[in-house]
């Protein structure tokens, strides 16, 4: 009769052939033996060849696949899950390398007896060759190690990750593994942990499991991670609103000024340009490509931008049907912008109000200017009194032909040009308004010209030097005739 | 004399309404819908009208007691053509007329009262104005009035006079209004400042009923009346509408034509027919204002980027044969006068390749133009605080969601602002006696763009309706959030 098995190994994964072939390698090499363990690979829809890679694959141990349609992480641990036939489960992600005492340290990280779920670290290996990127990443990961090592820290909910983590099938049944509604990255394993440290399962970090990280991501790909992170932190305080304090969800009006005012400068520009996230990761392959001094600074300003992106875009969101957006604890992020239906309706309320009292008043304003024009109304306007003393000569001007213009040379300048006062110019073009179609054109010999003046007892003869005086129609309005005719 | 007066406005509104028919299955229904269909065929009737007159005079000098006849057969015949489209147009679809998108949401009753109310008071400031002013503005008079003069008191000697007038009349300036206003004194048989009067009243509160009406059926009501109340407000606006300066109705053209090119997004199965009278929209727009042969331009530019590079260039081709079409008898129409007719104009006669060179580099023009526009547009915007309110609002309102106003939204604003560096440029390029001249009428110029400003604008900002839907799609996220990005 064969031995159980003591331990069943799950690496869910997606479209990372090559990552997972490195990681069933190092389980290859563990120090246990080969019949103790198994791993199970749940494949989530990947179509990269992982399948098949893992068919061929010459394993020392059990080794089998499961693939389903993309579902996310949550889901594929679960089936997982269902396959597993070992006491204990260890959780490892498709990029780790975990050295040969990998599994005998998760073992024995568990006395009999005991209900505890162990996290193990996953430092990302020094590498001077790498990108900053797996630098930048290498130094939180290694500080979020630090503080798991430190002695007597007490690992909360928040501590866990699944990418090196073991805990009895029996208490993966107990709690029902994994949420399946979180479909997209992260989170999902802060649910779980919830919900052990709910059913009294004592967290404990253990130095001794070390699955090294092959750290290959770009800059692109962790935005995106963040990006699902802020969608996954709303629908974990939709699911959790009484455990959200200290979540990054409720720390927006937190860091430095100039940092949340860039973040509430970017996320503002989303609102309006869908593709700023694109240029933010241009940008950001930019500066990694020059390698600033504070590059980091830079990183951290950008993901922390992607993850209140995504989650702003899930505030938007209906939640589902048991979860109430009330009750969503988040009232910091309320104020920078990003808000929900309900805070826009009222901005967008007082806006409206300020247009229409605006057009209100704007409208109301000319109104009496217009009552006390009216008392004007009756009289007829400028225009019209000064063509009716063109009425006679116009009766008697030839049509269409064209005639001169004669005025007062002073104080009027002669007519024309931009250096003519204004009003003698008036005066010239009121007199071409109304004698159309006759053109009068000043300054110019013709058998006729006609005589604009201010009086008639004010004509000068300089004016009408060398014209006979044809007709005087009164108020200043003359025909004239050329002398040599 | 009333007759005479409202006969030809009938005659040219029954021109307008006809030919929209024969275009445009146009909505069932929808009381919005059938606005805008109505304040367009306002403005395309006396467009049309004008034009026909134009035509008349050319061919056969001044219009005798024949020509009211001869407009009433082209009423006939487009009564004929129309009919036939509708008759072809039950017979090729079946199934009810598509509704615009906004159908079911109502206008806000104070909102409306608002709207009412601001109409109210600016029809009044209006009529005080045209009252005491029935002659128009000095350069409403000087230009379009006395070129109407010269068209209706020139007799058959028309083209005489009008191309005698000096230089300071701008005898080169196209004939959509003075047109309309000799048309209407034809009719009457005399001059009566009424003529003049009523084209500026249509056209003005034409203006502001298709802002209202295309911002509801495009976005919604609410959004249409704060449009419409931020345009009717404005009273910059309606005070030069009451001077009846042209720039109203060149405002109204290019409005329309921004209008039509955003409809086909709305009413698919009408597309080439809208864009065709986008088409012809655009060519009244040009030959109301010499500033409309630039929208000409900027329409072609802003189309083929926006919708050009959407719907492939194949398709953008087909929407540009039938903005063409629409386009092509009245720029036919514009050539024959530029080429034949009108005097060289005078900020284009000295535009040599050396002179715009020069003026191009010299440095201190360009603040002067700065000055000149910053001046305008505090003048437009009562000191600025429009604009203030407009970002406010924008920013408590957000952008609107991807929908069928999108596209509009987009060429309306390219064709905005590429009309206002094309009247940066040919200010910057202006002979150096013109410059100081035109730099006071660039409020005039921002005019012409106003309505179309705040069409593009509350294209642009999400509505009311949809803030306080749950679950606003957001187009930044969706295709970027991978299912299963992988491990951590």
């Amino acid at each position: 009769m064969t031995e159980p098995l003591r331990i069943s190994v799950v690496i869910p994964t997606y479209q990372r052939c090559a990552s997972v072939r490195r990681t069933l390698e190092a389980l290859a090499r563990q120090t246990i033996a080969a019949t103790e363990y198994e791993v199970i690979v749940p494949i989530d829809g990947s179509d990269d060849g992982t399948k098949e890679m893992i068919e061929s694959f010459q394993a020392p141990y059990r080794l089998r696949a499961a693939w389903q349609t993309n579902r996310g992480r949550a889901a594929a641990r679960n089936a997982g899950i269902r396959m597993t036939t070992g006491r204990l489960v260890v959780f490892l992600d498709d990029d780790m390398e975990p050295v040969p005492g990998f599994l005998l340290a998760h073992l024995e990280a568990h006395p009999p007896g005991s209900r505890r779920a162990v996290v193990g670290p996953v430092p990302i290996p020094d590498d001077s060759a790498s990108p900053p990127i797996v630098h930048y990443r290498r130094r939180s990961t290694n500080a979020l190690l630090d503080r798991l090592a430190r002695p007597g820290y007490q690992l909360g909910f928040r501590d866990v990750y699944t990418g090196n983590l073991s805990l009895s099938r029996d208490l993966l049944d107990e709690v029902g593994g994994f949420d399946e509604s979180f479909t997209l990255y992260g989170y999902e394993d802060y649910e779980l942990a919830l919900r052990l440290v709910q059913a009294g399962v004592e967290l404990v970090f253990s130095p001794q499991p070390v699955a090294y990280q092959a750290y290959d991501k770009g800059f692109a790909a962790l935005a995106r991670d963040c990006l699902a992170r802020g969608h996954t932190a709303v629908l974990f305080a939709r699911k959790h609103p009484d455990v959200t304090a200290g979540l990054k969800l409720t720390t927006y009006n937190e860091g430095s000024r100039r940092g949340r005012f860039a973040r509430a400068l970017l996320l503002w520009l989303s609102r309006w340009v869908p593709r700023t996230p694109e240029w933010v990761i241009s940008a950001m392959g930019w500066l990694e490509r020059r390698r600033p001094r504070r590059i980091d600074d830079y990183y951290t300003l950008a993901l922390d931008y992607f993850f209140w992106l995504g989650a702003g875009s899930a505030l938007r969101e209906p939640p589902g049907p048991d979860h109430s957006r009330a009750s969503l604890p988040v009232p910091a992020f309320r104020h920078a912008g990003e808000t929900d239906g309900s805070h826009d309706v009222v901005r967008m309320r007082i806006g409206r109000c300020l247009l229409v009292l605006f057009a209100l008043v704007s409208s109301a304003r000319p109104l009496g200017r217009a009552f006390h024009d009216l008392a004007g109304v009756s009289r007829p306007d400028e225009i019209t009194r000064y063509e009716t003393r063109f009425r006679e000569i116009r009766k008697i001007l030839p049509p269409h032909a064209h005639v001169a213009y004669l005025t007062d040379p002073t104080p009027r300048e002669p007519v024309g040009g931009d250096d003519t006062p204004r009003l003698a110019f008036e005066h010239y073009v009121l007199t071409q308004y109304a004698l159309l179609p006759t053109i009068v054109l000043p300054g110019i010999p013709s058998a006729l010209a006609v005589g604009n003046f201010h009086s008639a007892s004010g004509i000068d003869s300089t004016a009408t030097g060398g014209l006979t005086l044809i007709r005087d129609f009164g108020n200043g309005v003359m025909l004239f005739r050329a002398a040599a005719e | 004399m009333t007759a005479g007066l409202v006969l030809p406005l009938v005659i040219s509104a029954l021109m307008g309404i006809l030919t929209i028919r024969c275009a445009w299955r146009g909505p069932t229904g929808l009381w919005r819908s059938r606005l805008l269909a109505g304040v367009l065929a306002v403005g395309i009737g006396l467009g049309l009208s004008a034009s026909v007159f134009f035509v008349w005079l050319s061919l056969s000098g001044a219009p005798g007691p024949m020509y009211p006849r001869l407009e009433v057969a082209v009423v006939v015949l487009l009564a004929g053509v129309a009919l036939y489209a509708g008759m072809m147009r039950r017979s090729r679809t079946a199934g009810p007329t598509p509704r615009a998108p906004t159908a079911a949401t109502p206008l806000h009753p104070l909102l409306g009262l608002m709207l009412w109310l601001c109409l109210g008071c600016a029809t009044i400031v209006f009529l005080v104005r045209a009252a005491t002013s029935p002659q128009g503005d000095w350069d409403a008079w000087m230009t379009w009035n006395m070129h109407a003069r010269a068209l209706f008191r020139g007799g058959d000697h028309w083209r005489e006079v009008l191309t005698a007038l000096p230089a300071w009349s701008h005898p080169d300036y196209p004939l959509l209004v003075p047109g309309s206003v000799a048309r209407i004194w034809t009719y009457a048989g005399r001059e009566t400042t009424l003529a003049p009067t009523s084209v500026a009243m249509l056209f003005t509160f034409a203006t502001v009923g298709l802002l209202y009406s295309a911002v509801s059926v495009l976005r919604s009501p609410s959004q249409g009346a704060l449009a419409a109340l931020l345009l009717v407000g404005n009273k910059f606006f309606i005070v030069h509408g009451a001077s009846q300066y042209a720039d109203i109705p060149l405002g109204f053209f290019v409005l329309a034509t921004l209008v039509l090119l955003s409809l086909p997004e709305v009413w698919p199965d009408d597309r080439s027919r809208l864009l065709l009278l986008a088409g012809a929209t655009a060519g009244f727009a040009a030959w109301t204002k010499n500033e409309g042969l630039m929208l000409l331009l900027a329409v072609l530019v802003a189309y083929g980027l926006v919708v050009g590079r959407s719907r492939g260039w194949r398709a953008g081709l087909s929407d540009a044969r039938a903005f063409g079409i629409g386009l092509a008898p009245l720029l036919v129409m514009i050539l024959c006068f530029k080429l034949w007719l009108a005097p060289p104009n005078d900020l284009m006669s000295d535009h040599g390749l050396r002179q715009t060179a020069d003026r191009l580099i010299d440095w201190g023009r360009y603040p002067q133009v700065l000055a000149g526009f910053e001046h305008a547009f505090l003048e437009v915007s009562a000191h600025g605080l429009v604009a203030l309110l407009l970002v406010g609002y924008a920013l408590c309102a957000g952008p609107a969601p991807a929908g069928p106003a999108r596209p509009g939204a987009k060429i309306a604003a390219i064709v905005v602002s590429l009309m206002l560096a094309g009247y940066a440029a040919v200010l910057l390029t202006a002979p150096a006696p013109l410059l100081g001249t035109n730099l006071r009428s660039v409020n005039r110029l921002l005019l012409q763009l106003w309505p179309s400003m705040l069409f593009a604008y509350f294209l642009s900002v999400r509505t009311a309706e949809e803030a306080g839907r749950v679950g606003v799609p957001t187009a930044t996220l969706g295709s970027a959030v991978p299912p299963f990005p992988g491990s951590s």
